[in-house]
């Protein structure tokens, strides 16, 4: 297969994220198979895209032009269907759109607070593009219907903050919200609680207490989508560490390699020595290790984080100092559920118990425990088996389900097989001659047939 | 005499109460089989010399079955079963047969006949297919109980290990 593609053009539907478009021109080659990809972590399916260096400016003209209005609702609705939250989940923005609609909405939380300590993405972005902020917000309460939107920001962001001030004078229905530099306070449950005071359901999504949440960077990409018909092919990624020497913001295309954004930044780490270091995707309380050398950018990557290797301290027992129980941001007990999660015995119904499932994986225990003790890779791995079990579970009710209503059709077969033969029977009986039986008949029979026999060989 | 009155009043009235609130409640139906049941993994593969779980489920009920003839629910469910009927945990019985890894069962459709044996023989209803026509297995209802294995006469049908996924880091 070998097509030139166009910069937001669209590559390959994936069922559960939004397509992946083209970040620059010319789409070739095959797809190898992901070793990355499992159900739980599934990581962007890779095409291979060679290019020549040209950026293709302009985008997705057979759609028509936002600007003097000749592009069609339609398209703004394809558009909007390739769109992806930058937040770190890369929840489909059409798809949370849509899950709003049958609810009563009536807030948009904005959510301008960094995730994570180190990261300093959205800060670069709200820098970089403040104005394009505030109208994607406008843009996503028009699309939404919503009369509302909150800008949740940490309170420490001075510049950030009088940058956004300046971009909302005079304009209604947007506020701006300071909130304790606190970790973890960008976490979208969190964040709701503090600006509006409501707490999402245990199992279930913020929609069920009439809000929304969008990350501010995918305010921004539905505004510049909308507005200028710029699909998001791109986002601004932190690259920190103690490995990096300036720490900076780097706007990178989607589909780079890892390797290759870090290795641009710091200027002492080629792909050769690259080995040494200890590269964790995402922010340094929830990142995970990179899969492989050849893992690429996507819509979810926020912060690489490349640091000197450590030598980490072994983890001792615990001592049940309860500092944990202190941190936890969403009042869990993870002492308890450490004692409940350890590896050779993982007891799930009291895991269930204590809420495993309302982790949020947010690190705070581990930074606590006084025993290093890794409590969030733990709790990772029970919910793994917790999720194992329910779908046992599941499994094993339907089965019975179907083997009970396949004994009581076996059952019913037998009764009618049944109920015809002794119907079978009595009409039989009832067209038999009155007085013959059947045994005298035979034996009539037998004694005739000897009779003839005898007659038929004399001697 | 007042006293002894108001002592039976009392009694009645709280026994009638209780008596009201059990009918009504009525969720303590289940049976010993019925909670041993829900204990046994539901492959329905006959190992245990029944022909199902819940046919299972019924003799250790009756006392009729020690606990450890389950292969497929292995030591977890021996210690389960224990757990529930206050038993010591025994060791699983490996003449009914060894614990094995999940499996689905898949039926190589270029050599099937379309002969039904394996729909007839399979007790969760999870093969599809006619009289000479090809068959399928329906991957998210199958067991991997064996018991489509032995009737086959093509030797079509092989058991494929199940990957669950775990994500470890």
């Amino acid at each position: 297969m070998k097509s030139r593609g166009f910069r937001g053009g669209l590559t390959l539907p994936l069922d559960e994220s939004p397509a992946l478009l083209l970040p620059i021109l010319d789409l070739t080659q095959s797809l190898p198979p992901n070793p990355h990809q499992s159900d739980r972590h599934r990581s962007n399916t890779d095409a291979v895209i060679n290019h020549d260096g040209q950026h293709d400016t302009d985008p997705l003209k057979s759609l028509g032009d936002p600007i003097n209005g000749t592009r069609s609702p339609s398209a703004d609705r394809a558009g909007i269907e390739h769109l992806c939250g930058l937040g770190g989940a890369g929840f489909s923005l059409a798809r949370k759109i849509a899950s709003g609609q049958h609810s009563n909405i009536d807030t948009l939380i904005i959510n301008a607070a960094e995730c994570e300590p180190m990261m300093a993405c959205d800060q670069a972005l709200i820098r970089e593009s403040a104005a394009a902020i505030v109208h994607g917000i406008e843009d996503l309460l028009h699309h939404t219907g919503v009369m509302r939107a909150m800008i949740g920001i940490e309170s420490h962001r001075t510049t950030e903050i009088s940058l956004l001030r300046h971009a909302l004078a005079h304009r209604r229905g947007i506020t701006l919200h300071t909130i304790e530099p606190r970790y973890p306070t960008g976490s979208e449950s969190l964040l709701i609680r503090v600006l509006t005071g409501r707490q999402v359901p245990v199992d279930g999504l913020p929609r069920d207490c009439g809000v929304l949440c969008f990350n501010i960077a995918t305010a921004h990409a539905f505004g510049v989508w909308m507005r200028e018909g710029l699909s998001q092919t791109s986002r601004i990624v932190t690259v920190a560490g103690n490995a990096i020497d300036t720490p900076r913001n780097v706007r990178v295309a989607f589909g780079v390699p890892i390797t290759q954004v870090i290795t641009s930044v710091e200027p002492t780490i080629d792909s050769a020595n690259l080995k040494q270091y200890e590269v964790t995707v995402g922010g340094p309380m929830t990142g995970r290790a990179m899969h492989g050398i050849d893992e690429t950018i996507t819509a979810k990557t926020n912060c690489l984080i490349i640091d000197q290797p450590a030598e980490a301290l072994p983890a001792r027992r615990c001592i049940r100092c309860g500092q944990c129980n202190d941190v936890c941001p969403v009042n869990l007990l993870p002492q308890q559920l450490h004692w409940y999660a350890r590896d050779s015995q993982i007891m799930l119904d009291d895991l269930q118990r204590f809420h495993l499932d309302q982790c949020i994986e947010c690190g705070c225990c581990d930074v606590v425990c006084p025993s290093q003790i890794p409590l969030t890779a733990q709790f990772r791995v029970a919910k793994v088996a917790l999720d194992d079990s329910r779908e046992r579970e599941a499994r094993a009710d339907l089965a019975a389900q179907r083997y009970t209503a396949r004994e009581l059709r076996l059952k019913r077969r037998e009764q009618e097989k049944a109920a015809r033969i002794a119907a079978r029977k009595t009409e039989l009986a009832k067209t038999r001659k009155p007085g013959s039986d059947r045994h005298t008949a035979i034996q009539d029979a037998i004694k005739r047939a000897k009779a003839s026999r005898a007659k038929g060989s004399p001697g | 005499m007042i006293a002894v009155l108001v002592i039976t009043g009392l009694a009645l009235a709280i026994g009638a109460m209780l008596s009201v609130i059990h009918h009504h409640t009525g969720n303590n139906t289940e049976t010993l089989s019925d909670s041993i049941n829900r204990l046994l993994p539901q492959t329905q593969c006959a190992q245990c010399g029944y022909p199902g779980c819940r046919p299972y489920a019924d003799a250790i009920a009756a006392d009729e079955a020690p606990i450890n003839q389950c292969p497929p629910g292995g030591t977890h469910t021996i210690e389960q079963l224990a757990g529930l009927l206050g038993r010591e945990v025994i060791p699983l019985n490996s003449t009914f047969g060894e614990t094995k890894p999940d499996a689905v069962a898949f039926i190589d459709e270029m050599t099937c006949i379309g002969c039904t044996l394996c729909i007839h023989a399979c007790p969760v209803d999870a093969i599809l297919g006619a009289g000479k026509f090809m068959h399928t297995v329906i991957a998210s209802e199958c067991t991997g109980c064996e018991l489509c294995l032995p009737p086959c006469p093509v030797d079509c049908i092989t058991l494929l290990p199940v990957t669950r996924s775990v994500a470890t880091s």
